[in-house]
Formats: structure tokens, C-alpha cells, sequence
């Protein structure tokens, strides 16, 4: 037969797109019930905090001087430049000036790693994997900025 | 009639030059005339490879990296995303199921390294060496290679389920190849990857596309996806008994045998196709541009070019 090839080559990537489909619907609701846990996690660690706040209300924050500051880092094909806005003592806000020399599928990835900054209001988090050198120059600007905030 | 008899001249002249025209292109032979149509076919692809190699020199490595990422994810039990890679991978592989390997063929910078390297070596090899013919590796050897690949892609998919894959930063020699290809130098801790880029190239020099039919496995994914039969390659009835140029073009070493492109090997470069006397070679597409070869790889370009551009995969956009 003149498209055995054709079909059975079909039949096999129906069959590889099938168990990805299956394995998705298991991970999503294995996810789902993970972000129950978590939330739950969540609303418990915030009540410890407001307890901790309470007790520690004089204390300052990450010690950062309020304001917004610039730095560099290098990345993939160039500089890249942010601006971080300091708040409050933490890092309210990173906007990336440029980075020209990226690529923009590496750079969309990369771009995870600022959420990450925020989240752990520091600069030790992980670079991201498959865009290591775009994170790595992103991370590397945040704490240029950051050394400026520190006075 | 001043003014006709001048129009008179333009005309004999005209014609004059037209005949003149007819009796040059009488003077050429149909093997001649072959080997012309096989040589504007080259400088064509050389072209189309070129200019992707300029726009999308990344596009196989951001494809391959979303089979990685998959795999990654299915390794830690996290649920799939469709981040840029694993688009990019989705979208090479439909233009794939649609067109063949054109990718491969035409729009692949490293494929076209290989081209590059090959001819290089060929050029040396004739006109500084003067070896008659350019040194390839023998048939047999080839086709056992070509099995390499889909090892190599199994070992990148269970290192990658495993976790292990990110220990490996360092080994790719893409890697090093797409930091070149961004006018840097590799970063330090890339030695393994340098070496391993060095090896492929000598390989380049020695058999063509050594890399994509050995080692890509990217390719290996590629292999085995369903090609549109209509987009493949046929090879017609009326073969001349003996006679097998369009073998001897193939830079992947498609048998003659009847058995065609089953494995998937062919990257639709359509060497085979202008080399052939009896035109007996040929797609739909083909058949119906005539001479006019260049246009359905044109609108292949096109396409894919808007692909990659809306995939984010361009240096330009």
C-alpha cells in the first residue's frame, strides 16, 4: 500500500500526542489538588505573620533606600538594562530598559525570573533553565540596581 | 518612411538578436543544460540557507528545547506548559507534517553550516589537493549512522526525565554553536561543548549533512513525523536501467530500491530532482512550477519565514 508509511507514522504520533494528553489531565489534577494544600499553607503562614509583625512592628525592611535606581548586567548578546523602584524598604517594581541583544523566545522565558525576584525580594534565585545567559544578565542588572539601593 | 525603414532595421535587428539568442541556447547540450538547472538550484538553496542562517539561527536549538523542556516537566510530574519553546517545537513540527523536511533542507542553520563546511571541503579537496572527486563516507556506513540519532535524542529524553540534563551545562556544542552565531565567545565551562563542536565539523568536511542524518536530534523528531504524502518526494517509473545520478546527489543516501523515503531521512533538498535526464523526480509543486523551480521554495520561505517571526525565533523582529 502507497501510504502504509504515512499511516502508520500518524498512528504513532496520535498515539505519543495521546499519552501526553493523558499524562496533562493527571498532572493538572495533581496540580490542583497541590494549590488547595498550598493556599491553605498560605493562609496559615500569613496569620504567623501578622503575629510576627505585630511583635516586630518597629523593625525595618529588607533595608533598601527608597527610590529607583539603574543597573547593568550582561546577557545572551549584550547589556541588559533595568530600573528597580525601591518601596518601603523592598523592591516594588523591576522594568527592563532594554536588552537588545536578546532573543526575544529566550527573553520571553527569561522574564520569569523578575516575578521571582519580587517573590523572594532577593536576588539569589535560580536562573532560568533553556534561557540561562538572558535570566543570569537579568539577575546580575537587578543586583547592580540593588547595590546602588544599598547605601 | 524615414521613420519605417528605421523601424524596419530595429525589427531585423531584433530578430537577428533573438536568433542569436536560439542558436546559443541550441548550442547547449541537454546534459549542459542539467547541469546549469542543478546549478542555479544550488546557488537558490545556497541563498534561502543563507539568509536563515542571518534571521533564525536559533530556531533548531528553540525547537529542540521544548521536546526538553517536556520532558523535564513530565520528569518532576509538572504540568505541560506551552512556553515559547514548546511552541516553537510545535511549530516546526506542523510546517514538518506539511512540507516535509524543508526545514532541514533550507531553513536550518546548522544544516546549512554543514552544507557550508562540506563544499569548503570539497573546494580544498579539488583545487588545492587536486583529488578528482570530493572524499564521502561510504554508503554503507552511512545508513548504520543514520541510527545513531534516535539513540542519542532516547539517552537527551531520559537525562532529561531523570533530572540529570542540567548537570550536562557545558556539553552542547549548540550551545557554543548559538553564542557564536550571537558574535560572542563561549562562556567559560564550555570546553566539552567547543571540542564536540570541532569533531562535528570535521565530520561536516567529510560527509554531507554529516551532523543532521547522524547525530541531530532534532532530526530524529523530525524523522519520525508523518509527511503529507503529497509533500514527499516520488520517484517515477521510467528509471534508465543502471542509472542512478539521483543517488549519487543525495547528501543522506536514499536508496534506490523502491523502498523511498521510509525512514524519513529525505530533507527535500531536491538535489535529485534537477539531476535526473528524465525528470522522473518530482512533487506536485514541482511538476507544476516547470522551470519556474525557485517559486514553491520561494512561498516555502515565505511561510516559514512568517512562522518563525510569529514564533519570536527572527533576529530581526
Amino acid at each position: 500500500m502507497k501510504y502504509a508509511n504515512f499511516v502508520l507514522k500518524s498512528v504513532c504520533l496520535v498515539l505519543m500526542i495521546g499519552v501526553l494528553w493523558q499524562y496533562q489531565s493527571i498532572a493538572q489534577a495533581r496540580a490542583a489538588v497541590v494549590a488547595e494544600n498550598e493556599a491553605a499553607i498560605a493562609e496559615m503562614e500569613e496569620y504567623n505573620a501578622q503575629l510576627l509583625a505585630a511583635e516586630e512592628e518597629s523593625e525595618e525592611g529588607a533595608g533598601y533606600q527608597d527610590g529607583i535606581y539603574e543597573g547593568e548586567g550582561t546577557g545572551f548578546g549584550g547589556t541588559i538594562t533595568v530600573s528597580v523602584t525601591v518601596e518601603d524598604g523592598l523592591i516594588a517594581d523591576i522594568t527592563v530598559l532594554s536588552a537588545a541583544g536578546e532573543d526575544t523566545a529566550y527573553y520571553n522565558t527569561a522574564q520569569s525570573v523578575l516575578d521571582d525576584i519580587l517573590e523572594a525580594q532577593s536576588t539569589e534565585v535560580d536562573t532560568v533553565s533553556g534561557a540561562t545567559f538572558t535570566s543570569g544578565g537579568l539577575i546580575e542588572a537587578v543586583s547592580d540596581a540593588l547595590g546602588k539601593a544599598v547605601e | 518612411m524615414a521613420e519605417t525603414a528605421a523601424s524596419q532595421q530595429t525589427e531585423t535587428t531584433r530578430t537577428k538578436t533573438l536568433s542569436d539568442r536560439d542558436t546559443a541556447k541550441k548550442k547547449r547540450t541537454p546534459a549542459q543544460l542539467r547541469q546549469q538547472n542543478m546549478r542555479r538550484r544550488r546557488f537558490f538553496r545556497a541563498g534561502i540557507q543563507a539568509f536563515f542562517f542571518l534571521a533564525m539561527p536559533g530556531a533548531f536549538v528553540a525547537g529542540f528545547t521544548g521536546v526538553k523542556h517536556l520532558f523535564q516537566w513530565i520528569g518532576t510530574g509538572e504540568v505541560l506548559q506551552m512556553d515559547s519553546f514548546v511552541c516553537a517545537l510545535i511549530g516546526l513540527a506542523v510546517f514538518t507534517i506539511l512540507f516535509g523536511r524543508w526545514f532541514c533542507g533550507f531553513a536550518c542553520a546548522f544544516g546549512g553550516l554543514g552544507d557550508f563546511v562540506y563544499w569548503l571541503s570539497g573546494l580544498v579537496q579539488t583545487k588545492l589537493l587536486h583529488r578528482k572527486k570530493q572524499f564521502r563516507l561510504p554508503e554503507q556506513i552511512v545508513r548504520r549512522g543514520q541510527t545513531v540519532k534516535y539513540l542519542l535524542l532516547a539517552v537527551i529524553v531520559l537525562l532529561c526525565c531523570l533530572g540529570l540534563y542540567d548537570k550536562l551545562t557545558g556539553w552542547s556544542p549548540w550551545d557554543v554553536f548559538s553564542r557564536l552565531t550571537a558574535l560572542k565567545l563561549p562562556a567559560d565551562g564550555y570546553v566539552v561543548g567547543i571540542i564536540l563542536l570541532l569533531l562535528i565539523l570535521a565530520g561536516m568536511a567529510v560527509q554531507p549533512r554529516f551532523f543532521c542524518q547522524f547525530l541531530c536530534p532534532m532530526g530524529a523528531v523530525f524523522s519520525i513525523l508523518p509527511v503529507l504524502p503529497w509533500s514527499d518526494l516520488e520517484r517515477g517509473e521510467q528509471c534508465i536501467p543502471g542509472y542512478s545520478i539521483c543517488e549519487k546527489q543525495c547528501p543522506v543516501a536514499l536508496k534506490l530500491d523502491g523502498a523511498g523515503n521510509r525512514g524519513g531521512e529525505c530533507i527535500a533538498c531536491e538535489a535529485c530532482v534537477a539531476a535526473c535526464p528524465r525528470k522522473n523526480i518530482s512533487r506536485w509543486d514541482v511538476k507544476l512550477a516547470g522551470k519556474y523551480f525557485w517559486i514553491p521554495g520561494l512561498i516555502r520561505a515565505v511561510l516559514f519565514f512568517a512562522l518563525g517571526v510569529g514564533l519570536g525565533l527572527c533576529r530581526f523582529f
